[in-house]
């Protein structure tokens, strides 16, 4: 019992998490129907940006978030504007075109951060990363407990923004029907802007969360981008509460496919999920719990 | 378009250099390197400089490994202060394979082909040793291993690879053995969980490992490979913690035995003993990474300080403490087998060239190879000969010597040498305290 | 109050309007009447900016058009119930409506007009909460329409509002539409159902091929031999 409520707890945490990195990836994904392959590599980015504030300052990952935030918003936004954009809607010989261009963009983003950082393994480990406390044989661990937290926060703030004010309608809106967002006076580009680096952001958010509790190199995101994809998958594209609950759910059955199975599979997990999902729920979750 | 593709990178780096190029936040810069060493030399000399090829993962996740590695042959060549053989100077080329095999296979090529280097020395991980190993052979050249440690590497009839003062894999835990059969087994251990690293060390570590346990009627509650590049091993814990084995036997490398360390603290998985297969767990970055989760882990180890070996090389007398002691002032950190490797190895590797010039041979790879065949020589490592032969597990070495091994236990957050008890610096602590009563 | 003054305009190199002009004044219901792929829904799309004139003008209230960024339309107070509705799908009826007053004027008056639009069309009332995706044909005319109103404009582009409807659907739109204009609402009006937009407007205008081809007062085309030879079946 207690060997299973340990693994319970243990892939809820982390499904949060994911859930963070994977709204981000949802949004983009569903809202511009662009296939971001740069989005683990941004992530990544906002670990670099916690890291060096926390060695240059002692800032807390937690607090670094923030400026982490506003930076890859920042540079989110201009990668959009300046690159994905251009790409979009030029007739290319490949119709991909924009999926390999941020295919690029990520391998870019990594060297350019291998540059600089070198290829080490950095953490930014504080007396806090080890701090639990235990609840009938369980332990639960405060850095994983805060994370999820947070990430429950960015979450429900993503949901209301999206369903409750002008400007999530409007990418709501501009997703659905580009042209007619357009009468309404959406300013379509600019949407599509503040979308990509909003998502973005949103991955730094997840990276951040993610460094006290991990280290972090040049290559950290290939897992992670695969993740993303799984819980997009899963969760039906465009959903905030479908990439909520795949986050979760991809996190639990992880952690019981490690635990119970084989650490060494944990990943194989994912991927068997990933392949149901496109044979027998092709819409994902989204399509059973309204959205 | 391309201007404008061009623009957007030249923009973001400009971003990313300002949003990173913080003081004090520059990886840390490596050690400097020993100066160049050809002085000066009136009349050139007739053959060039005798190049020594080093092929280590500098950068990348094995780089704390690489580097002392590096920091050590640095050391035994500034100790011996030979700069030059029979009149050719000696140039070290040094390549940084990152840590990944193919990359290590083709930095051998470059330096056996391109650079046509006399010896090379190198190899931390054994992925890595494995296709440096099988380079150097095809390409003729003679190579010394530094840590690179899967027994296939010296199992394979390379005739060009020579194992220097690096330990097999499976005999890492020759001091365990004694160890587990006087003081484990009497303590009450009568349940094992293994995990170790699924690549080439850890699977052959394990291979290694289980019939040892078989043997002495020990149960393998746990078993199972895991990935160390993973970063969350809780999953993997909580199934240990439920097997309720009495001793953990873990085979990692350097950032998995930290997050172990720090995870298995948490999830309070008590054991009377956590055992460590060397590798990560007596690197002295192991305690940054794990604080005061490293105390009371044990591990094998392939090295002390302790042991008063000492000797000789081209009229300079060393012994195993000064070296340790250089380092420490060097570096500012202790230096642990992996090192001690690495200082061996280069003077092995001297001593080899020096025998080649006093034979009155001129030193090219044949010549070279042919003194490392005959290699008897006092290192840091103890003895080390260049033999083939025969182990109790079957395993048949060519080129291969047997260094020593120990145990350590960090205690205090130091590393002291508990067994064998006649090389100790400090008593075993055992069985170790619960988690809860630290 | 909108003039348009001699456009051409391409899709890539094929021409699909020669020298259009037309003009309608503050208050009335002026229609663009053609048949399919005469160029109605061009001229739309060019007064709204999604489409550029390679030559001419477009003047709204003094402005000129051509130049502006498509998504200023609508702060300038003109509001396009575009063909087919176009609706946001997956939103709620109540969304999609909200979307229509996003500029600062019109969602000033935001409550007032959802109010204004539920009196019109009770049925969305009840419908508030549904996806419009799931609407019947009817009710997403009426969304489409309403959700133009939300705008609260000056000038109101419909393109073929009756496209697809049930023939008691049609007299309602029909109504609707002289309700929405009595209200002092200018409108602009694109259709197939001749008959109908003729007897509604104001002055009307017929689109051949992308040229204009004759224009007057409703009633004055309604007696037209060729409106009735080509439009009306007679």
């Amino acid at each position: 019992m207690a060997l299973f409520g340990q693994t319970f707890v243990t892939g809820i945490l982390i499904g949060g998490i994911y859930a963070v990195i994977a709204v981000g990836m949802t949004l983009i994904m569903g809202v511009m129907k662009i296939i971001n392959l740069a989005h683990g590599a941004l992530m990544m980015v906002g670990m670099y940006v916690c890291l060096a504030l926390f060695k240059s300052f002692g800032l807390h990952p937690y607090l670094g978030m923030i400026p982490a935030m506003i930076i890859l918003f920042g540079i989110g936004w201009l990668l959009q504007k300046y690159s994905i954009e251009r790409v979009f809607g030029v007739e290319t010989i490949l119709p991909e075109s924009q999926v390999l261009l941020t295919l690029a963009l990520g391998l870019g983003i990594t060297e350019i951060i291998r540059l600089i950082f070198t290829s080490n393994y950095q953490c930014a480990y504080t007396p806090f990363s080890a701090r639990c406390f235990y609840l009938g044989g369980m332990s639960i661990s405060q850095p994983y407990l805060v994370g999820f937290i947070i990430a429950m926060a960015f979450v429900a703030a993503l949901h209301i923004l999206l369903t409750r004010t002008d400007l999530g309608r409007s990418v709501i809106a501009t997703a659905q029907d580009r042209d007619a967002a357009t009468y309404m006076g959406v300013d379509a580009k600019r949407i599509t802007n503040f979308t990509f680096a909003l998502g973005t952001a949103l991955a730094a958010a997840g990276g951040a969360m993610l460094l006290p509790i991990f280290y972090t190199y040049p290559d950290v995101w290939h897992p992670y981008l695969a993740k993303c994809f799984i819980i997009t998958i899963l969760g039906g594209m465009g959903s905030t509460v479908g990439a909520l609950s795949g986050g979760l759910l991809l996190g639990v059955a992880e952690t019981f496919g490690a635990t119970y199975w084989s650490p060494g599979y944990r990943d194989v997990v994912g991927l068997i999920i990933f392949v149901l999902v496109l044979l027998f729920l092709p819409g994902g979750l989204k399509k059973v719990i309204g959205r | 378009m391309k201007k404008v593709k061009l623009g957007l990178v030249l923009g973001l780096a400009v971003v990313l250099v300002a949003a990173f190029a913080l003081p004090g936040c520059v990886p840390e810069a490596a050690p400097p390197v020993a100066p160049p060493v050809a002085p000066p030399v009136v009349p050139p000399p007739p053959a060039g400089p005798i190049k020594i090829g080093i092929n280590l993962s500098l950068t990348g996740p094995k780089a704390s490994f690489g580097v002392i590695d590096r920091n050590s042959l640095e050391i035994a060549r500034a100790k011996f202060g030979v700069t030059e053989i029979g009149g050719r100077p000696i140039a070290f080329i040094v390549e940084d394979n990152r840590g990944d095999p193919s990359i290590a296979k083709s930095a051998e090529e470059k330096l056996a082909t391109l650079d046509k280097v006399d010896l090379i020395i190198g190899g931390y991980s054994s992925a890595c040793g494995v296709t440096q190993a099988a380079a150097a052979n095809d390409l003729k050249v003679p190579h010394i291993l530094v840590n690179a440690s899967k027994d296939d590497i010296t199992m394979a009839n390379y005739e060009w690879v020579f194992s220097g003062a690096r330990v097999p894999a499976s005999h890492y835990a020759d001091a365990m053995w004694s160890f587990v059969d006087e003081v484990l087994i009497p303590g009450g251990v009568k349940k094992v969980a293994l995990f170790y690293e699924m690549t080439d060390w850890g699977t052959s570590s394990a291979k290694g490992l289980r019939p040892g346990f078989e043997k002495r009627g020990i149960e393998l509650v746990y078993d199972s490979p895991y990935d160390s590049t993973a970063t969350d091993f809780k999953p993997m814990l909580t199934a240990v913690k439920a097997a309720k084995p009495d001793m953990i036997v873990a085979v990692s490398y350097l950032m998995d035995a930290g997050l172990l360390a720090r995870q298995a603290a948490e999830l309070r998985v008590n054991v009377l003993c956590y055992m460590g297969q060397a590798g990560g767990y007596t690197m002295p970055e192991f305690l940054k990474l794990a604080g005061e989760n490293v105390n009371y882990t044990m591990s094998t180890a392939n090295w002390s300080r302790i042991p008063a070996w000492k000797g000789e090389i081209a009229g300079v007398k060393w012994t195993n403490q000064e070296y340790y002691d250089a380092y420490l002032e060097t570096y500012n950190a202790e230096p642990d087998y992996h090192g001690s490797q690495g200082f061996a190895a280069w003077q092995i590797a001297l001593d080899a060239l020096l025998r080649v010039d006093a034979a009155g041979k001129p030193i090219n790879r044949e010549n070279i190879k042919a003194a490392l065949e005959e290699t008897k020589l006092m290192t840091t490592m103890g003895l080390i000969e260049h033999k083939e032969w025969t182990d109790d597990m079957g395993h048949h070495y060519y080129n291969q010597g047997l260094p020593l091994t120990y145990i350590v236990q960090w205690l205090n957050m130091k590393q002291e040498i508990i067994w064998p008890l006649e090389g100790k610096t400090a008593d075993y602590v055992f069985p170790v305290p619960k988690y809860e009563e630290r | 109050m909108l003039k348009v003054n001699d456009i051409d305009v391409y899709y890539g190199d094929v021409q699909a309007l020669w020298d259009v002009s037309f003009e309608v004044n503050e208050g009335e219901i002026v229609a663009l009447l053609g048949s399919n792929g005469a160029g109605k829904t061009t001229t739309l799309n060019t007064i709204s900016g999604l489409l550029r004139p390679r030559k001419g003008h477009i003047e709204f209230l003094g402005q000129e058009l051509s130049k502006m960024p498509a998504h200023k339309m609508a702060s300038l107070g003109i509001a396009h119930v575009p063909e087919a509705r176009r609706l946001f799908p997956e939103m709620t009826v109540k969304e999609n409506l909200l979307m229509g007053s996003l500029m600062p004027e019109a969602k000033a008056r935001r409550e007032e007009s959802m109010e204004r639009v539920f009196t019109i069309f009770p049925v969305l009332k009840e419908r508030a909460w549904q996806a419009a995706g799931t609407l019947s044909g009817g009710e997403s005319q009426m969304l489409a329409v309403g959700r133009g109103i939300m705008a609260c404009p000056k000038l109101m582009m419909m393109d073929e509002p009756s496209l697809g409807l049930a023939p008691f659907l049609v007299d309602e739109v029909f109504k609707v539409i002289e309700q929405i204009n009595r209200e002092g609402i200018t409108i602009l009006l694109v259709e197939q159902n001749v008959a109908h937009a003729l007897k509604a407007c104001t002055r009307a205008y017929v689109l051949e091929v992308g040229r204009i081809t004759l224009q007057g007062t409703g009633e004055k085309l309604l007696r037209d031999e060729h409106v009735k030879e080509a439009y009306l079946g007679v």
